[in-house]
């Protein structure tokens, strides 16, 4: 029995280290000079220039054009992350929701619609949505960053599921209490698939927060520029600039592009365990 | 004056088998009515047709003299409690309690006095704020019957809401809800298939069997007066007894003994049915003696049932004695005033 545990313990901590390691490797080496890094490659210990490093990454404009500090740049990601996980929680909820409780004809139908834009990825059809944008002047703004995305075929088919488990009587109970379809939305829907909705956003949120392709795409101004954008940046004036690569930059980058998902995570992840052990269905 | 009417009310869901056949009845206000049948019957159809849950496919319902077909559930104001007691798992008692007055607009005082004193006439007063989850089945269904009560309905509809409790349970509750009504008074229609609450509950019970009413009665007229065989079996523990026999010159043969029949009868068979009560092991006045074959004896204690048969016909007898026999046959004595007369092609009483 013990050694079984020490064994599993062990794995664990292994499997933490193939994961931690690369990370600190980074943290630590960010807070190094460009030449320690230069001359002595990766660091593994910490340096004396934190300060120096974060606050000239966090709050000097930087890039080619000089146009955006990386804080603006985490704020832009942040608004990407947090509208496509709303917007997706939303339609996504309000989609089945019309799909499983109004008896409209072509309702399977418009399901199966929905569900086979699975098989069409966001970046096998950017040319054309791109076209649309670049037709509707939405370039270059927040809503052609995020209005194009939140269309979720996998979130309206988690919450299908989950309204379906639901008991009629339920509903029948809440027409009888005189609730409308909007009230029994709000008031019985939302509160039951609170759980549903917190994984759902947790998900999600980190893959926006990771969108890459479709914001390349859409911006050509710097100030709409994200994180993820402002590292691809860096690296390419470090290798293509003519000035000394400034690796500690770029590395301190990376960490403060880890901070936020991992906050939400841990954040949403008490919510989302919480529901998962006080089941109330 | 009735008070709620179905007229010439029939139910399709597909277009094409009627689930419901032209039903028509008219319920008192104040009344206590349960519908029994077998299962797949329609009962909750019938019900859910009434609350409004379901459309009607032709015929009206009339509700406090209005025409209700086109009324949506909420205006009919109609409660209804649900086998699986359908509460709101994320509420607690009290909102459970107040969601559907809330919905109507009704003023927080107000609310808040009905919640005090309807948690105290079911004794839920410790458990307004507790969730579904942390209910016993028992207090669930009291949770449940007070957000119905609390409204104040013109109707009650109750659908098998005892079934998923255990016997004991069962047993309790049935008696509350009989002191409940009778305190109240608000016109119910009570759904169930046991029999036990039928017979217990109600003022007036409803036979139902497939789609169509059996027979209508308070259940003293059902019992003593079952008009076909269906009824005779549905209702009593254990059912009625019977017997399929040959009619030969309008005399009935049953084993080695004959009985009379007063009226003309041309079918070849007939039925003749006998409660478990109007058998007796010993003679007595007016009665005839039958040869039995024993199968099986159940010693319930205060009684004993005896299952035995006679030309394939079973019999329960029941006994008040603890019965013990090594024989395989027995001689039973029948009340010849307690028979009752079924015709053969139709079940229907003679
Ligand atoms: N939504 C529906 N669509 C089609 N057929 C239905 C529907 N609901 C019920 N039925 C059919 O109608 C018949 C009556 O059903 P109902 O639920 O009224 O029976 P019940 O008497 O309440 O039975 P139980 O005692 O088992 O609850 C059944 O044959 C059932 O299959
Ligand atoms: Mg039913």
């Amino acid at each position: 029995m013990k050694t079984k545990q020490y064994a599993s313990h062990i794995i664990l901590v292994l499997m933490s280290l193939i994961f931690l390691v690369p990370i600190w490797v980074i943290f630590a080496s960010s807070t190094h000079t460009p030449e320690t890094i230069l001359n002595g490659g990766l660091q593994f210990f910490l340096g004396d220039n934190f300060l120096d490093t974060y606050r000239s990454v966090l709050f000097e404009k930087s890039g080619y054009t000089k146009h955006i500090t990386v804080l603006q740049m985490i704020g832009n990601s942040l608004i990407l992350a947090l509208g496509f996980a709303v917007g997706k929680v939303i339609i996504s909820s309000m989609a089945a929701y019309a799909i499983v409780y109004f008896r409209f004809r072509l309702a399977s139908f418009l399901f199966w619609v929905i569900f086979l834009t699975l098989l069409l990825p966001l970046e096998v059809r950017i040319v054309p949505s791109f076209e649309v944008l670049a037709k509707l002047n939405l370039l270059n703004s927040y809503t052609g960053l995020i209005v194009p995305l939140i269309a979720s075929a996998t979130g309206t088919f988690f919450f299908r599921q989950f309204y379906k488990s639901i008991p009629d009587e339920l509903l029948e109970a809440a027409k009888l209490d005189g609730a409308n379809s909007w009230q029994f939305f709000i008031d019985i829907l939302l509160p039951l698939s609170k759980t549903m909705m917190a994984a759902l956003f947790i998900v999600m949120f980190i893959v926006g927060w990771n969108q890459y392709l479709w914001p390349i795409m859409m911006t050509t101004e710097p100030e709409y520029s994200t994180i993820l954008l402002g590292i691809k940046e860096i690296y390419q004036s470090n290798f293509e600039g003519s000035y000394l690569p400034e690796f500690n930059r770029a590395f301190a980058m990376i960490i403060l592009a880890l901070i936020v998902p991992v906050l939400v995570v841990i954040l949403f992840q008490r919510w989302f365990i919480k529901g998962l052990v006080d089941s109330e269905k | 004056m009735l008070y709620l009417e179905l007229k010439n009310v029939s139910k399709n869901y597909d277009g094409k088998n009627k689930i419901i056949k032209d039903i028509s009845l008219g319920i008192k206000k104040g009344e206590f009515i349960v519908i029994v049948g077998p299962s797949g019957c329609g009962k909750s159809t019938l019900l859910r047709m009434v609350a409004g849950l379901e459309d009607i496919s032709d015929g009206d319902i009339v509700i406090d003299k209005a025409v209700v077909n086109n009324i949506s559930p909420a205006d009919r104001d109609i409660a209804m409690v649900f086998q699986n007691y359908a509460l709101y798992p994320h509420m607690n008692v009290l909102k459970n309690l107040s969601y559907g007055l809330k919905n109507r607009k009704i003023s927080k005082d107000e609310i808040e006095k009905r919640v005090v004193s309807i948690s105290k006439l079911l004794q839920i007063e410790e458990l307004l704020h507790r969730k579904p989850s942390e209910l016993s089945g028992g207090q669930k269904q009291r949770v449940a019957m007070g957000r119905a009560i609390i409204r104040k309905p013109k109707l009650f509809l109750f659908d098998e809401p005892l079934s998923n409790l255990d016997a004991k349970l069962r047993h309790q509750m049935r008696i509350e809800i009989r002191k409940l009504h009778d305190k109240l008074g608000i016109t119910s229609v009570y759904v169930t298939h046991d029999q036990v609450e039928a017979m217990t509950l109600a003022d007036r019970i409803i036979i139902l069997n497939g789609g169509k009413i059996e027979q209508i009665g308070t259940p003293k007229e059902i019992y003593e007066n079952p008009n076909s065989i269906f009824v005779s079996k549905f209702m009593g523990t254990p059912p009625m007894n019977i017997i399929k026999a040959k009619v030969k010159n309008s005399t009935i043969e049953i084993g080695d003994i004959s009985i009379d029949l007063k009226n003309s009868y041309n079918e070849e068979y007939i039925h003749v049915g006998i409660r478990a009560e109007d058998i007796s092991l010993s003679d007595f006045n007016n009665s005839i003696k039958l040869r039995v074959d024993i199968d099986m004896i159940e010693h319930l204690g205060s009684e004993s049932f005896i299952y035995s048969t006679i030309e394939n016909n079973p019999i329960i007898v029941k006994s008040s004695e603890f019965i013990e026999t090594k024989e395989d046959k027995l001689d039973i004595y029948i009340n010849t005033k307690k028979l009752y007369f079924f015709s053969d092609k139709e079940g229907k009483i003679l």
